[in-house]
């Protein structure tokens, strides 16, 4: 009799939703700032601003089997490539997440995606993820308005498409990586309005890569 | 145990995998989304959103026999050929001198050229179908659902054997011959096969790969 004992819970039908708002809360939630990008198509949806930081790069959709949006820096030393919401800023510092997808794609690159108040190289009030060729591990780097820092993963640098979650919160910052918990870190947290962003910085003489195919922000 | 998450991802995924490529599309608003690349496969049909209730978009090919119009993403072909599903909802406004399709398409060609998994409605044909074509060869399947003017939810499954076509959730093919071998894109259309123009409309469309 034990042996053939189920689970009560295994035969449980899924939830159907009459919106996708009920998927995320209740009618009863006033839903706040939300949006998804799918980074497929013909051409950059007009949401996004491209932004040569440094270098003259590129930005391009990619013909290619789950490849996203591409951006390549022109091949000079410190290139910088973004692109960004132009300062609309619509995520609050102390309560948003950001998930997306995305890689570096080789070597000389540093690929720096997550939310940031300043569209300037300074980059003041950000919380990044960062997988650079010039590091390690991937980190989770944050500027709040005057200086910047990083907190090192356990998870080695690479080229992989890569899943990660950033959630700013009000006591610290995490980094999430393919679901796992890797950093909490407290020092040097934005304090202003944010808004995504995804960058590709050159880090020597050479041309520079990265490749995003999901972006999903909220506001908790 | 509540099945609300806090993000579509999740909704989609446990954060513990790593999303592939993926595109949703709803037709609603003023203008087609810049992801869509309106074209001309001969002749000049007109595309536009349409101004009624449940009607998505609108794409009406040319007046000349043989004209054929069609959305796509310009040849960035993000699917992959044997692991790859499109949802769609398509509406031909006439079940007369046309074809209607929707699928995937591996280039910017006709909807009888190569490398293709299609639903189509023929109006050479009693039924709708799937059409496929590999390098060389385009063939059809008869779905067994007759031609209608309603609003059909499709989905067609590339897998690594064979091409699923399902309509209304009910799996009405499977096909093994002739199936598409190169990365492929959306892609829906119409072509006058005989006179005047015709017209497909579409309100879904969502294509993932697997």
């Amino acid at each position: 009799m034990w042996g053939t004992l189920l689970n009560p819970y295994r035969f449980a039908a899924a939830v159907e939703f009459d919106s996708l708002y009920q998927s995320k809360q209740a009618l009863t939630t006033v839903q706040k700032q939300r949006f998804v990008e799918w980074f497929s198509g013909t051409a950059l949806e007009a949401i996004w601003t491209t932004r040569n930081l440094a270098g003259v790069n590129t930005y391009s959709m990619a013909d290619a089997v789950d490849e996203g949006f591409d951006i390549t820096t022109a091949g000079g030393n410190a290139d910088y490539a973004e692109i960004d919401f132009n300062d609309f800023r619509h995520y609050v510092e102390t309560a948003c997440i950001c998930i997306f997808v995305g890689r570096r794609v080789g070597d000389n690159t540093g690929y720096f995606t997550g939310l940031t108040n300043d569209t300037s190289n300074n980059k003041f009030h950000t919380a990044r993820y960062e997988d650079s060729s010039l590091t390690t591990n991937k980190s989770l780097g944050t500027v709040d308005g005057t200086a910047y820092s990083s907190t090192g993963s356990d998870v080695a640098r690479d080229t992989a498409w890569t899943g990660v979650k950033i959630e700013c919160g009000s006591a610290n910052i995490k980094l999430y990586l393919a679901g796992v918990l890797k950093i909490t870190k407290t020092t040097n947290r934005p304090a202003a309005k944010l808004q995504p962003f995804v960058s590709v910085f050159g880090n020597n003489a050479s041309v520079a890569q990265g490749r995003t195919r999901y972006f999903e922000a909220y506001n908790t | 145990m509540t099945d609300v998450q806090t993000s579509l991802y999740e909704h989609l995924f446990a954060l513990t995998t790593v999303m592939k490529q993926r595109v949703v599309e709803n037709f609603d608003g003023d203008a087609l989304d810049e992801r869509w690349t309106t074209r001309n496969v001969a002749g000049a049909g007109t595309f536009a959103m349409s101004d009624n209730a449940d009607e998505g978009f609108s794409i009406t090919s040319g007046e000349t026999t043989n004209n054929e119009s069609r959305i796509d993403f310009n040849n960035i072909r993000q699917y992959d050929p044997v692991s790859s599903i499109a949802l769609l909802i398509l509406e031909a406004l006439s079940n007369t001198s046309a074809v209607q399709y929707g699928g995937f398409a591996g280039n910017t060609t006709t909807f009888d050229g190569v490398e293709k998994a299609l639903f189509c409605m023929d109006s050479a044909n009693a039924n709708s179908s799937l059409r496929t074509a590999d390098a060389s060869t385009s063939s059809e399947t008869s779905s067994g659902v007759a031609l209608n003017t309603n609003h059909n939810a499709v989905k067609v499954e590339c897998g690594s054997s064979n091409i699923k076509l399902y309509l209304a959730g009910s799996l009405l093919v499977t096909k093994t011959t002739n199936r598409p071998t190169a990365k492929h894109q959306p892609c829906i259309g119409v072509k006058t096969t005989t006179g005047s123009g015709k017209a497909l409309r579409t309100r879904y469309c969502e294509a993932y790969n697997v």
